[in-house]
């Protein structure tokens, strides 16, 4: 089954996965055990060899080969995000960690209540190999937390000094997590729904930097 | 170009679903776009609470004393809840759910508290977020919105009013209604439909009631909980 098959076979309305009928016209529903999701039509393509980094202020310094970000405090995270807000899509960035401290992902979903906001947060840390998927609620410099996958090893994931692109495909409640262009892992997980996309990079133990070279956005089919 | 009417981002012309948000969308005889949602119906129960004779969800007795002064008693009617600030929440614990209708029956005995219906109310380590129908009856007033909070602040984004609506009675027994379905909700006041929405922001969580007082100087503010309901959607 694929991402497209989250519409109406009769009506071509939005479904629910895993709903037992279509909201629209009624119609009952069966769903299989797998869903692939895959990238369509591009909303956005950034080159930031090229294109400027939404965030990161000054942290960011451009280079000729990508914006490359320091994060300069243990345990830290920069940001941005990008426009438009969506419910169903495919988000990626590609970029280099250059030090044993850096990790750097996807932000998806990411919605405000007032001054707070929520959102899916994807990440990888080439130093280990691993990666996390996770739930983020914050407001002003608190953030809250709830994990859906911690940090998991994966072979797909290259090492310091390497190129990784890491995405994270998303249709209604089902997600997918692509690294390097190949499948990671599908989670259901219906707790957010709709908002900006984002790039995020961090550090652990101490400092970090990374090389941010390029993201996009597509739409899930 | 025209916009969304539910998330306001840029449409296609003569487009049948916002690509952002995933509404569908129909157009009126002007040619204006709106947000076309797919009624809500009431399917088989799945939980009733009848206060008159069991706690309020989340709690295992009838009549409590907290430290605060806040208390509830057991009646024959239901329970009978003072505030004397703050709010005080009830949480059904067993009900994680996508799609509900959710319909709690009170009375509000005075003028400075708010109760509410919640659905999808879900943590993030100790901050949570949900949706709820909140209403103050004195005055008559609804209000629709999503929420976050967290032990250093709180916060809301309104998905309709506050606005008044004759629906609800200002003495008396209300019946409130929150309805889910994927990214459209519903709000029913005494059998009258107030308001739906396309909102995709939350989609999964837990059902709740509430009260609220915005009273000053700790004046107790009373509320009776008769009943509530929760029902799966209905083909």
């Amino acid at each position: 089954m694929s991402g497209r098959q989250l519409s109406c076979e009769n009506c071509g309305g939005p479904l629910t996965y895993g709903s037992a009928f279509c909201a629209y016209c009624r119609r009952p529903l069966q769903w299989g055990r797998h869903v692939a999701i895959e990238r369509g039509e591009q909303f956005f393509v950034k080159d930031f060899s090229r294109d400027p980094l939404p965030g990161g202020g000054t942290a960011t310094q451009k280079r000729h080969d990508g914006a490359l970000v320091s994060v300069e405090k243990e345990n830290w995270e920069r940001w941005g995000s990008f426009d438009p807000k969506l419910r169903n899509a495919c988000v990626a960035v590609r970029g280099v960690a250059f030090d044993a401290s850096a990790d750097f992902g996807v932000y998806a979903r990411m919605h405000a209540q007032g001054d707070a906001k929520a959102a899916y947060q994807l990440k990888i840390y080439p130093a280990f190999r691993s990666w996390r998927l996770r739930r983020e609620a914050w407001i002003a410099k608190t953030t809250h937390v709830s994990s859906i996958v911690d940090w998991e090893f994966s072979p797909l994931i290259g090492g310091i000094g390497t190129i990784n692109e890491v995405e994270l495909r998303f249709f209604d409640s089902v997600f997918q997590v692509v690294v390097n262009g190949q499948n990671v892992t599908t989670v259901v997980d219906a707790s957010f729904g709709f908002g900006l996309l984002g790039w995020v990079c961090g550090s652990h133990p101490g400092p970090s930097q990374v090389l941010l070279q390029f993201a996009g956005a597509w739409r899930a089919r | 170009m025209s916009t969304c009417p539910s998330c306001a981002q840029p449409i296609q012309q003569n487009a049948i679903e916002c690509d952002a948000c995933a509404v569908r969308i129909a157009y009126d005889a002007h040619g204006k776009p709106f947000a076309a949602l797919p009624a809500i119906r009431p399917g088989s129960v799945l939980a009733i609470h009848d206060f008159g004779k069991v706690p309020l969800p989340g709690m295992t007795v009838r009549s409590k004393n907290w430290d605060d002064g806040d208390s509830i008693a057991a009646t024959d009617q239901g329970i009978l809840l003072t505030l004397l600030s703050g709010m005080r929440w009830f949480n059904q614990p067993y009900l994680r759910i996508r799609d509900s209708c959710v319909r709690a029956c009170f009375d509000v005995y005075d003028n400075e508290l708010r109760a509410r219906v919640v659905v999808r109310k879900q943590s993030v380590d100790d901050a949570s977020l949900w949706y709820e129908l909140a209403v103050t009856p004195h005055d008559q007033h609804y209000r629709l919105a999503r929420l976050f909070t967290a032990p250093e602040q709180s916060d809301n984004t309104n998905l309709s009013g506050p606005a008044a609506h004759q629906a609800l009675l200002a003495k008396g027994t209300n019946v409130l209604e929150l309805r889910a379905q994927g990214p459209t909700l519903e709000a029913w006041i005494n059998g009258v439909k107030v308001c739906a929405v396309h909102d995709a922001a939350l989609g999964i969580g837990g059902v709740a009631i509430g009260v609220g007082s915005f009273a000053s100087g700790k004046k107790a503010q009373r509320a009776l909980f008769r009943w509530l309901e929760v029902r799966e959607v209905a083909p």
